[in-house]
């Protein structure tokens, strides 16, 4: 498992967690703003339908 | 009201029973969690000859030797108050290098060397730019444990 | 206390909060992520890698703190039924998850180049994938309930726990002060900072930034949980009309 890592190969594992943390923080961000609006839509839907 | 008051004494109870529990198990966890053992501790008579173990220090300061095939490596760990020889075939990792951690797996053998078929290098806790790097050796942090 | 109980009082400041909770976050979370990975210079030994500090350090302060404040909530759904404190938790399990899952692939991510090894039982990454599984268990235990029916409060089989599980907190704080581990020490303690001031700087922006992401995740999921109920409620309450 051991191995020599040095000079640009860095970046490369640098670009990887980087990558990974807006890709996941990004879904869960658009997923949870998504699923808010959805809900509250059909809240507010149905309060207008009982005036 | 009462109730409420009943809730939270018994939550409070829950609590430290919680956290003594936590703590009692921590504490018979605190030898057999260890991820490695010291030098000391190897000198100590905790380690048998042939018994796969690994072994955490420093690698000593003018310690590593390259051998004549080019791969092999001998160095000196050390805790900062007992050392083990340390005889290693492979690659090492980057950080590797003298008046650095390192974590190696292996066994020891009869004469007292600790043969290593993995090595790790542990870095510390100091971040620094470059140019501060060249700091003065003695500015080093003491051995790891 | 129960005056802020109100989920309508709640949606009053947390509407209009979301929106800035979620601009200020992205803008220091970029700016943060700017600054460390085009700004501060590498780090004197381990050079570029070092870089993932930025987005590791909020993923581990973030995946401890939700714990924390679950356990939190989950203390307050048990002792004083604050209406609100169940939704909490519930609207922090996923984000709190989502930061330690973050935390362990980065850690993973930057053990390869620098200790030689994507992964290592030390009792840092152990107690660190065990809040990870504890979120997942979380997660079960409250999304197969009758959570809508409850108004998105806990049973109290989750909340105790959510208070069960908060003290793999300490034990992965002290994992490396307790046990000898591949992990180092705390770079950031009460005593200060071994991190160079010249490299610290960034963090604080992502530190600060990512939480503040956190915050508008728990509101937005706290939003749609409050909108579900009342959906719930206002469904139940025609059904009964109707059939009167």
């Amino acid at each position: 498992m051991t191995g020599v890592i040095s000079g640009g190969g860095q970046w490369a594992f640098v670009a990887a967690a980087y990558g990974l943390t807006v890709v996941l923080t990004g879904a869960v961000l658009w997923t949870s703003w998504r699923a808010m609006k959805k809900a509250e839509k059909r809240s507010d839907a149905l309060r207008k339908d009982r005036k | 009201m009462k109730a409420k008051h009943q809730r939270l004494i018994l939550a409070l109870v829950a609590l430290c029973g919680i956290g003594g529990a936590g703590v009692l198990a921590a504490s018979a966890l605190r030898a057999e969690a260890a991820y490695f053992r010291t030098p000391v501790e190897i000198q100590g008579g905790k380690a048998a000859v042939g018994e796969p173990m690994r072994l955490g220090g420093m690698v000593a300061k003018g310690s590593i030797q390259r051998q004549a095939d080019g791969l092999t490596i001998r160095f000196v760990a050390t805790d900062g108050k007992a050392s083990v020889p340390v005889e290693y075939k492979g690659i090492v990792p980057d950080l590797f290098g003298e008046e650095s951690g390192m974590v190696a797996d292996g066994r020891m053998r009869a004469d007292g060397t600790f043969v290593a078929d993995r090595i790790l290098a542990k870095h510390d806790e100091r971040y620094m730019p470059p140019q501060m790097g060249d700091m003065p050796k003695n500015m080093k942090a003491p051995a790891t444990t | 206390m129960h005056a802020y109980a109100n989920p309508t009082r709640f949606l009053q400041i947390a509407k209009p909060l979301t929106p800035w909770l979620l601009g200020a976050g992205l803008l220091l979370v970029l700016g943060g992520a700017w600054a460390g990975l085009a700004m501060v210079p590498g780090d004197y030994k381990q050079g570029e890698t070092a870089r993932i500090l930025y987005v590791h350090v909020p993923s581990a302060w973030l995946g401890m703190g939700g714990w924390t404040s679950l356990a939190i909530a989950g203390l307050i759904q048990l002792v004083w039924r604050h209406p609100l404190s169940g939704i909490a938790a519930r609207a922090i399990a996923v984000p709190g998850m989502l930061f330690t899952a973050l935390c362990l692939a980065t850690g993973s991510i930057w053990g390869r180049p620098t200790w030689g090894t994507w992964w290592e039982w030390d009792g840092r990454m152990t107690s660190m994938l065990v809040l990870l599984f504890l979120y997942a268990g979380f997660i079960a235990l409250t999304s197969g309930d009758d959570g809508q029916r409850q108004g998105g409060s806990l049973s109290r089989g989750a909340a105790i726990y959510a208070l069960v599980g908060a003290i793999n907190i300490p034990i992965i704080n002290r994992s490396v002060v307790w046990w000898n581990s591949l992990h180092q020490g705390p770079s950031i303690t009460l005593g200060g900072s071994s991190i160079d001031r010249a490299l610290l700087w960034p963090l604080g922006l992502t530190v600060l930034g990512f939480s503040l992401l956190f915050g508008a995740i728990v509101l937005m999921r706290m939003r749609r949980i409050i909108a579900d109920n009342r959906v719930a409620a206002r469904l139940r309450r025609l059904a009964d009309d109707e059939g009167i």
